[in-house]
């Protein structure tokens, strides 16, 4: 009992470390949690308990955490401007997601499958221009006389999701699945509009803000005289009145014995409407700060010069001048496609290949995988899979099955060389779980 | 199962080792600091746009500015409005007043001779009073009458009769009118300075006209409301004036040239007779205090004012006079650079004596002088030099540039942009609270506006743009932040073709400038 306390402790202890698109876990045999990406792939037994699982996922387009953040000799950190912006694109993208899945239950009565399930997920998808750290780290001074892009994109969601999956067995080559998802939305924070450009003038560095920007929170952002501010603490809420809908449809097909093919979306025509502390902030404007304005016929006068009043003007935050209003609104989850074969090769041995994409906000992502599993002892099967991820080549992946009588603990991982030093990796991500198999 | 358990947890304890590491360092994302910094930073740091207009209306206290109408500027300078009345002239009336005056004759004609030659024809009364007395040697009530032929009012000479029953047995009987007459609205008529009187006394008993032992009138309070005559040689004085200048108070160098100076006089007269002026004192005092009295043959010969004619009684003649470069040594004058003119001027009456003109005045009669300094903004200046000290207060522009490095220098940046046709050339200086100068932007003259460029005619025909740079080390930086509290100003001012080139300000001439500064930092 000691044991399963600590490991069902350091399970969840593992959430607050990190954040899949879950190329592995697509490949993880006789395993209910692969249903998490095709609802048609199903268990070989008939009743089966999903305890809780954890998945993360983190990315950035342009650099690890060690490189951006190095330490210092005071035993703190140093934010790295250089290496930082070394490795900028034009656009980059930092995405986390954190997925806690509480329960999960499947059972099978003849050719119906009942697949019933309760998670939490947090979706964060950040992109910003390079000019947004560039202005911070290099200055503003290379960008005299242009105008330059500051305006980033934000969209994060925080909601439980409910699935309620039922299976159908056509015969033995074909398996149809369908997964509607009631969602409660925990908080949001979405960018409608994002345009949001800086300005400095050759003549003497007028510096010109305009914007058509919109965000849209409930809470994570909030906006106050000293402007935006991040409140994660309002993500700690349950069930609420901002609710949604997706739907996961997945086929399983087995046109020859040792051929398996997978094809599902999950997550489609996901939204969630956000009403509770639902905020609408919104700026379009052009402001010019000129410098302190200064009367010269009064300085002729006799009047002091007085610079104080700079410090206000020069804010950014003033000089986006937002205005907030309360307002509901609705926002759309990423939907993700799988679409993947397995050829059982010998009785240990399979080959999988995966295609992955995933759509949001009208851009696709691709990932494209190939591996194999192997069935290495009754209790422990393992895969290695190497995945070309969102034009990224160095992913080799690894999920691993051990099976200790009704117990099934599994983890996967599409990066094995960073899982475990994931503030060394900008492209990582794991899954860590228990299954009751009865 | 329970065999399997260890195992299990040492796999999620390894895993967890593994990640505790970067437990650690996210903890410390809240002392956050920034390293491998190299950047430049450019932020204004103050501008000012200004029309020529503004700056002349508030330049100097003193000034009213005027535009004409093709929006050139003009300084005006207004001395105190001073004038004099006809309470002086009006006193020969004065010279009856109270005085017994025995009449010899029943008709007797008395002198009237006005002081300062004043030759009075005659005068509408204002105000006056009438007494006579009388002795009588006869021996009954006798009536007395008084007539002033010379004294009319609506047509009606001037008369009074007083009867009398005063003898009582013994003579001479004294008699007369000791409540005076009131004359108010007579004319009195005052041919070859006389007066003409005439008296009578009818011995009521006898029933005849006879003579009296003795009589005598008394005038008072006698005034008038109108004369008319010569009116002699009489001053107007008036008070002593200085017009202050301070558009240059802050001048310590260089030459100035006015194209089209002026000083006026502006002159309102209702008096009805020839004044000229007098000027006694006209000088330009310059910002050295050296004084320049104004040449002009107009100081020694005078201006003649105009005056009303007979039939414009009440009317108000204008005399407008300048002093210019036509007439005077003014320009030259006024290259010295004025601060004040000083000035004391009086109006002389009929300067010529000429009797034949016979003027008036009335008891509202007024003359009135208003001497003015017109400085129109056109001409031309070189290595005008000003100095001016600006008191500021820290330079707290509140970005705090530290937080992502070290300052490691700082470079001003000052543009204009300006069609005034004026270069300017800037020294800045910074001091300490003391007025010690700590350092410098500017350590020798620098342009940092150059004039607009102009046509034949001294117009703005297109502006300029101009920029400058100035770069200060962290150090120097840093001590001008946290030190200067004082700007010390040296501005040299110069008209294109270093001065030489006389060009004209008009209202919408105007210029921004504005001051950025590029800092960079390094960590």
């Amino acid at each position: 009992m000691k044991y399963t306390t600590v490991i069902i402790f350091s399970l969840f202890c593992l959430l607050s470390v990190s954040a899949q698109d879950e190329l592995s876990l697509h490949f993880l045999p006789d395993n209910i949690t692969t249903s998490r990406t095709n609802p048609a792939m199903l268990p070989e037994k008939n009743m089966v308990a999903g305890l809780p699982n954890i998945g993360f996922n983190l990315y950035h387009s342009s650099g690890n955490f060690n490189d951006i953040f190095v330490e210092n000799e005071n035993g703190g950190l140093d934010l790295n401007f250089g290496k930082w912006i070394s490795q900028l694109s034009e656009t980059n993208q930092l995405n986390i997601n954190l997925e806690a899945e509480t329960i999960r239950f499947f059972m099978r009565r003849g050719k119906f499958g009942l697949n019933i399930n309760h998670e939490m997920r947090f979706q964060s998808f950040f992109e910003y221009p390079d000019t947004y750290v560039k202005l911070v780290g290099e200055g503003n001074a290379q960008y005299i006389g242009q105008q330059v892009n500051i305006g980033p994109d934000i969209q994060q969601n925080a909601f439980h999701a409910i699935g309620v999956g039922l299976s159908y067995e056509w015969n033995d080559k074909m398996v149809l699945a369908v997964r509607p998802k009631i969602l409660f939305g925990i908080g949001n924070a979405s960018t409608i509009r994002k345009k949001a450009t800086i300005s400095t003038a050759e003549a003497y560095y007028q510096t010109t803000v305009s914007t058509d920007y919109q965000l849209n929170s409930t809470g994570i952002v909030n906006y106050n005289n000293e402007g935006f501010d991040f409140n994660f603490e309002s993500l700690d809420r349950g069930f609420s009145s901002n609710t949604g809908f997706s739907l996961d449809f997945g086929v399983q097909l087995k046109p020859i014995e040792k051929l398996a093919i997978n094809i599902s979306i999950v997550d489609a025509f996901a939204k969630i409407n956000w009403k509770k502390n639902a905020r609408i902030y919104e700026s379009k404007t052009t402001n010019t700060f000129d410098g302190v304005n200064i009367d010269f016929s009064k300085i002729l006068q006799g009047d002091s010069l007085n610079f104080s009043n700079a410090a206000d003007t020069i804010n950014f935050d003033n000089l986006f001048d937002f205005t907030a209003r309360d307002a509901s609104y609705s926002t759309e989850l990423p939907s993700r496609v799988y679409f993947s074969a397995a050829f059982q090769l010998t009785d240990r041995f399979s080959l999988h290949g995966l295609f992955y994409n995933e759509r949001f906000r009208d851009q696709n992502r691709q990932a494209y995988s190939l591996g194999v599993q192997a069935q290495l002892h009754k209790i422990f099967n393992i895969g290695l899979n190497y995945a070309y991820r969102f034009d990224e080549a160095t992913n080799v992946g690894l999920n691993t099955t051990f099976r200790f009588g009704p117990l099934q603990l599994f983890a996967a991982t599409d990066n094995i060389i960073h899982a475990f030093q994931p503030l060394e990796a900008d492209n990582v991500n794991g899954r860590i779980g228990l299954n009751l198999i009865f | 199962m329970k065999r399997y358990l260890p195992v299990i947890y040492l796999i999620i304890i390894t895993i967890q080792l593994l990640l505790l590491s970067s437990c650690q360092k996210l903890d410390k994302l809240d002392d956050l600091s920034a390293t491998d910094v190299d950047a430049e930073y450019a932020i204004p740091l103050f501008s000012t746009d200004f029309k020529m207009g503004e700056i002349l209306e508030n330049f100097d206290e003193n000034s009213s500015v005027f535009f004409d109408e093709n929006g050139s500027a003009i300084l005006r300078y207004q001395g105190d409005f001073t004038s004099s009345g006809s309470r002086d002239i009006f006193d020969v009336l004065s010279v009856v007043n109270n005085i017994p005056i025995p009449l010899m004759d029943t008709v007797s004609a008395l002198p009237f001779v006005a002081p300062n030659g004043v030759m009075l024809d005659y005068a509408i009364l204002k105000t006056g009073g009438f007494r006579y007395v009388f002795s009588s040697e006869h021996e009954e009530p006798i009536t007395v009458s008084v007539s002033i032929p010379s004294m009319t009012k609506n047509g009606e000479i001037f008369s009074h009769t007083l009867g009398t029953t005063a003898y009582s047995g013994t003579i001479p009987v004294a008699g007369g009118l000791l409540s005076p007459l009131d004359l108010s609205g007579y004319t009195l008529d005052i041919p070859q300075d006389s007066i003409y009187v005439e008296f009578s006394a009818f011995r009521e008993n006898s029933g005849f006209a006879d003579t009296l032992a003795g009589f005598a009138v008394i005038f008072n309070d006698v005034t008038a409301s109108f004369i008319q005559g010569y009116l002699g040689n009489q001053v107007f004085e008036f008070d002593r004036d200085t017009i202050e200048i301070d558009f240059f108070e802050n001048w310590t160098e260089g030459t100035l040239r006015f194209e089209d100076p002026t000083i006026n006089f502006m002159v309102d007269n209702s008096f009805g007779f020839p004044v000229r002026s007098s000027i006694n004192v006209l000088d330009i005092i310059s910002v050295n205090d050296r004084i320049f009295p104004l040449s002009s043959p107009f100081i020694a010969n005078g201006i003649d004012f105009a005056y009303p004619q007979p039939d414009e009684v009440g009317c108000v003649k204008q005399t407008f006079f300048s002093f210019d470069n036509e007439n005077s040594n003014l320009v030259e004058l006024l290259s010295a650079v004025p601060k004040a003119v000083d000035y004391d001027i009086d109006g002389l009456t009929n300067p010529d004596g000429n009797t034949a003109i016979r003027g008036f005045m009335t008891d509202s009669s007024l003359l009135s002088v208003q001497v003015e300094v017109v400085l129109p903004v056109f001409g031309a200046v070189s290595n005008y030099n000003v100095f001016d000290t600006i008191k500021i207060d820290r330079f707290d522009f509140d970005v705090d540039f530290e937080q992502y490095g070290a300052i490691n220098y700082a470079e001003f940046k000052l543009y204009s942009e300006s069609d005034i046709p004026l270069d300017i050339d800037l020294q800045l200086l910074f001091a300490d609270q003391n007025e010690q100068v700590i350092d410098s932007l500017f350590t020798d003259l620098t342009p940092i506006v150059k004039a607009a460029e102009v046509n034949s005619e001294g117009n703005t025909i297109a502006p300029t743009i101009h920029t400058v740079l100035s770069r200060v080390t962290e150090g120097r930086f840093e001590r001008i932040r946290e030190e200067a509290r004082f700007l010390f100003l040296r501005v040299r001012f110069a008209t294109p073709e270093d001065g030489m080139r006389s060009v004209r300000v008009t209202a919408d001439q105007g210029a921004k400038i504005g001051m950025g500064v590029k800092v960079g930092v390094i960590k």
